[in-house]
């Protein structure tokens, strides 16, 4: 009984996680936040450039 | 004062504060599609969570598949009912094939696995195609896998993240590559010039498709690729009979290739199982069309096309592909018996050339700024001859037809009249009173024919909008620019007010 | 060097692409069979009483209507086509032969056709599909395709003999005239040549743009003339190249060379000698259409051929070009907006240099290139360039 109402909680917290998620679009946010630093690195990268 | 769409979008990016509020129903739909989406990515990220944090890592257009859930969520802006629906499962359908794929790619690729013989064992069984060829033919070979090359490090990014070939464009034209080409092609050389494709498969099937432009760029690629390689040459007289016989000794002769080095026999009951379901499959597209036909149009724009290419080309033949149509056609079915269209629709319009990849979400924001429904597309419409499968050769024929008429080829090659006559057609059969004609500015082959739109139009008293694009490259005309275009004919030519003042004019440079 | 013989009459009809000997042509009962490209091959349309002409539009100023149905970033000679079939420039054509292997070009008919512009009740045309590599099934294509578009349409319309014989008869014609050019060029060969690039370049194009039973005996005179003809004590060239590259129909880029004392050795170009000016071999056991047509396709340098044997053969060709021709270099031209000779140029620029040792240029131009003081400057530049490595090698220029 307990583990189910644990589970139902995780359960819960989840849904609610994916829907502030899902509402604000913090999925997107957060790839725009990371999307500087990774230019930044591709650019870095030492590449056999050549026809 | 009621707050539109702009509203919600932050200056310059684009990104929505929140997500679109549908009302509760569609909100809750979206919600639980995104839902799947995720668990899509998640699992394809914990399926191989080392190589793909390395992919990631290597190659710059991996980041724009990050992006994903933001780009579907661009393409089903304004979407309601059943056209919500088709179009987060045709997009979630592309999703769960697409990283399929990449988990093959990846696992094969030399440049992330260099010395494995892992990899070495996997590419035997890789079959690399131009992205332009469809890969039914593939399907003779079950044992392998027919990988479209360019389509994931340059075509998807180019339509999820208009950003994404401006690189690669540049190092082209680094080299001297001049700056009027098509940047398809260009975008393909500079990933060939980086050594930014994939390092997989055994051989490699080039063509003709669908330009001068991508021909071109074959050469440049074939260097950096270095795999065996056999030109598929696709006849562009496709209209005549007189090319069909050659059309079939090209697939032929394709296939003695690909048996040599993949040591694989052709398969021709897989290749007679994989033409009945794509022909299946252009049926569930004639019944969308049909339903288009009708006041309630319920599956037009961005995702319908979207999803039509990348159908034609990956996914032709599979089971996977026509179940998600079956169950799309569905719940467009039922939309249009009880009679519902949760859609404004001032204008059906007849969306006509190549669309632009850097603008994916165009026709969302027709419809959500001036009620222009996008009833039909001249990229939706090719491969759509069935094939007869009752004997070897007649398959042949009916898999080089398709080839013939595959994306872009089949209204860009052929003749003058297979592109400007068929528009005015279209225009009759889908009852339109507009169209929007994409004026590809780097497209040579369309561009040349742009006064007889031009007259044609004018001759039949069709309001016709020009909007210039460049494929893929934002850096020479925008979606501002594009949008523009549109906003000047509707106030100037059509008189008419937006039915999202905010959508008129606003700042989305930097979106993805 | 005394003035060439004929020059200057050559330099009047390339004024006009219905020039005197188009007329005259025509007034004896011919018909103008006008083409744009090396897949159509220019024998076949020399058959009977038909006659090739290779299109150009001398003396084009604006492009103002072309540019209205053809957008501005279409190449240059397209758009000046069309242009001058717009002003009634092409009513003398009495059929177009073209070919789908160039968009922009196939364009030009299917325009022509649908605007209804040549004013000329018999006027036809035939639009072949032809192949991008090399193979059996390729070039039983491309004949049926000439039989089917140029060929039937010229017999049935116009009465043209086409028959084996009258093909062997245009083939014994043409390779006259190539053999003119054939000896022409090796003088080319010489270190003080006794032609300059001006003048082959007028020569080349009368070949193509007038009849050839006409313009053949004003060549053989000039042949004449040049086989006496002395060069200047001193040679004034500073360095030797090869021109490689799209349609070159305006002489004025040869004389830009030709001031910056920069001889062309060899042209390999569109509308150039190379490949086009070479004779045809027939044998008598095959049939001559289907041997005329190998010839056309095997000789192809269009950078449109695909395949990894074309694409080295193209290269092959310059590098053996720039031997027998003793050229310092390469110079690489590509019309505006040619997507072929934009990538080839692009590629080949570097592979000529980095693979092939061969210094190269590669440059893009406009259709008339008069007056082009950048291309000058260009090419200036590249000699001088040339010059600096003979001296530091120690050959001649040291």
């Amino acid at each position: 009984m307990k583990a189910i109402m644990i589970i139902l909680i995780i359960l819960v917290v989840l849904f609610l996680l994916t829907v502030l998620i899902y509402w604000f679009n913090l999925d997107t946010k957060i790839v725009k936040a990371i999307e500087k630093p990774m230019m930044k690195h591709y650019d870095s990268i030492k590449r056999d450039n050549r026809l | 004062m009621s707050k539109g769409a702009a509203d919600n979008m932050n200056k310059g990016t684009g990104i929505l504060r929140h997500r679109e509020w549908r009302g509760l129903r569609d909100t809750v739909y979206d919600y639980l599609q995104w839902c799947r989406l995720w668990g899509i990515l998640i699992k394809w990220a914990l399926s191989h969570p080392v190589q793909n944090i390395k992919a990631i890592f290597r190659y710059r257009w991996m980041f724009s598949y990050l992006t994903v859930p933001s780009f579907f969520d661009r393409i089903c802006s304004g979407q309601r009912g059943a056209g919500l629906r088709a179009a987060r499962n045709n997009l979630n359908y592309l999703a769960s094939d697409v990283t399929g794929t990449l988990t093959t790619i990846f696992s094969a690729d030399m440049h992330l696995h260099p010395g494995s013989k892992k990899a070495e064992e996997l590419n035997k069984k890789i079959i690399c195609v131009d992205e332009l060829l469809p890969s039914l033919l593939g399907k003779g070979f079950p044992n392998c896998k027919t990988i479209l090359f360019q389509e994931y490090p340059m075509y998807l990014p180019s339509l999820i993240n208009q950003h994404s070939p401006v690189h690669y464009i540049e190092q082209s034209e680094l080299y001297g590559l001049p700056a009027d080409v098509c940047p398809l092609p260009s975008f393909e050389a500079g990933l060939a010039i980086e050594d930014d494709f994939p390092k997989i498969g055994c051989c490699m099937l080039t063509s003709n498709m669908p330009c001068d432009g991508s021909i071109m760029t074959t050469m440049i690629q074939d260097r950096r690729i270095g795999l065996p390689s056999q030109q598929l040459n696709v006849p562009l007289r496709w209209k005549e009979d007189e090319v069909q016989e050659y059309a079939v000794e090209e697939i032929k002769s394709a296939i003695e290739f690909l048996e040599k080095y993949t040591g694989e026999k052709y398969d021709w009951d897989a290749l007679k199982a994989a033409c009945e379901i794509w022909n299946a499959q252009n049926e569930a597209k004639f019944e969308k069309w049909d339903m288009n036909r009708t006041d309630i149009p319920p599956h037009t724009g961005s995702s319908a096309w979207l999803y039509r290419i990348f159908e034609h080309q990956a996914v032709c033949g599979e089971p996977k592909a026509l179940a998600n149509d079956r169950k799309v056609n569905e719940i467009l079915r039922r939309q249009v018996a009880a009679g519902k269209c949760p859609k404004t629709i001032r204008h059906r319009a007849i969306i006509w050339n190549t669309p632009a990849n850097n603008y994916a979400n165009f026709n969302n924001w027709l419809l959500e700024c001036w009620g222009i429904d996008s009833v039909c597309e001249m990229i939706d419409i090719h491969g759509t001859d069935l094939i007869d499968t009752s004997t070897r050769e007649s398959m042949l024929y009916g898999v080089a037809d398709m080839y013939q008429t595959s994306t872009m080829r089949a209204h860009t090659k052929g003749g003058n009249e297979v592109m400007i006559d068929a528009l005015w057609e279209k225009y009759e059969e889908f009852n339109a009173d507009m169209i929007i004609m994409f004026d590809q500015i780097s497209c040579k082959g369309v561009g040349a024919i742009n006064g007889l739109f031009e007259e044609g139009a004018q001759r039949r008293g069709i309001p016709m909008c020009r909007v210039r694009q460049d494929l893929m490259d934002p850096t020479s005309i925008s979606r501002r620019e594009m949008r523009g275009d549109v906003n000047a004919f509707m106030q100037t030519v059509m008189n008419e007010e937006p039915l999202d003042p905010t959508l008129v004019e606003f700042d989305d440079d930097k979106s993805w | 060097m005394r003035d060439l013989r004929h020059i200057h009459y050559y330099e009047g009809l390339l004024e006009q692409t219905d020039n005197e000997l188009v007329r005259k042509e025509k007034a004896e009962g011919g018909i103008a069979a006008g083409y744009t490209c090396y897949y159509v091959p220019e024998v076949l349309l020399n058959c009977g009483k038909a006659f090739s002409v290779r299109l150009r539009a001398p003396n084009t100023g604006s492009l103002d209507i072309s540019q209205y149905y053809m957008s501005s970033f279409i190449c240059g000679y397209t758009r000046a086509l069309f242009e001058r079939a717009f002003e009634g420039g092409m009513n003398f054509l009495d059929f177009y032969a073209s070919s789908d292997t160039c968009q922009q070009m196939v364009r030009v008919v299917e325009n022509i056709r649908d605007l209804e512009l040549i004013n000329n009740p018999r006027f036809g045309w035939g639009i072949i599909d032809a192949p991008l590599k090399i193979s059996p099934h390729g070039t039983k294509l491309y004949i049926d395709q000439i039989r089917e578009h140029i060929l039937r349409p010229l017999a049935d319309k116009y009465d043209i003999d086409v028959s084996d014989q009258a093909i062997r008869a245009a083939v014994r014609e043409h390779n006259e005239m190539c053999a003119i050019f054939e000896e022409i060029s090796a003088l080319r060969r010489d270190l003080n040549p006794r032609i300059t690039p001006r003048e082959f370049h007028i020569l080349c194009l009368v070949s193509y743009a007038c009849p050839t039973t006409q313009i053949l005996p004003y060549l053989r005179e000039t042949l004449e003339d040049l086989r006496t003809r002395e060069a200047d004590p001193v040679s004034k060239w500073r360095a030797r190249v090869i021109v490689v590259g799209s349609e070159l129909d305006d002489y004025d880029f040869s004389e830009i060379l030709e001031n910056c004392r920069c001889y062309i050795a060899a042209d390999r170009y569109c509308f150039g000698a190379y490949p086009g000016r070479q004779q045809i071999p027939l044998n008598d056991d095959e049939p001559a259409l289907d041997q005329v047509c190998r010839w056309y396709l095997e000789t192809n340098q269009c950078p449109r051929f695909m395949s990894q044997e074309k694409i080295a053969d193209r290269r092959e060709t310059v590098k053996k070009l720039c031997d027998e021709y003793h050229a310092d270099g390469v110079v690489i031209e590509q019309a505006k907006f040619c997507d072929f000779w934009g990538y080839e140029r692009t590629l080949n620029t570097q592979v000529l240099r980095d693979e092939y040792g061969i210094p190269t240029l590669g440059i893009d131009r406009e259709y008339v290139v008069r007056g082009s003081g950048q291309l000058a400057t260009r090419i200036q530049a590249f000699v001088e360039s040339l010059e600096i490595k003979k001296i530091q090698k120690g050959g001649p220029g040291a």
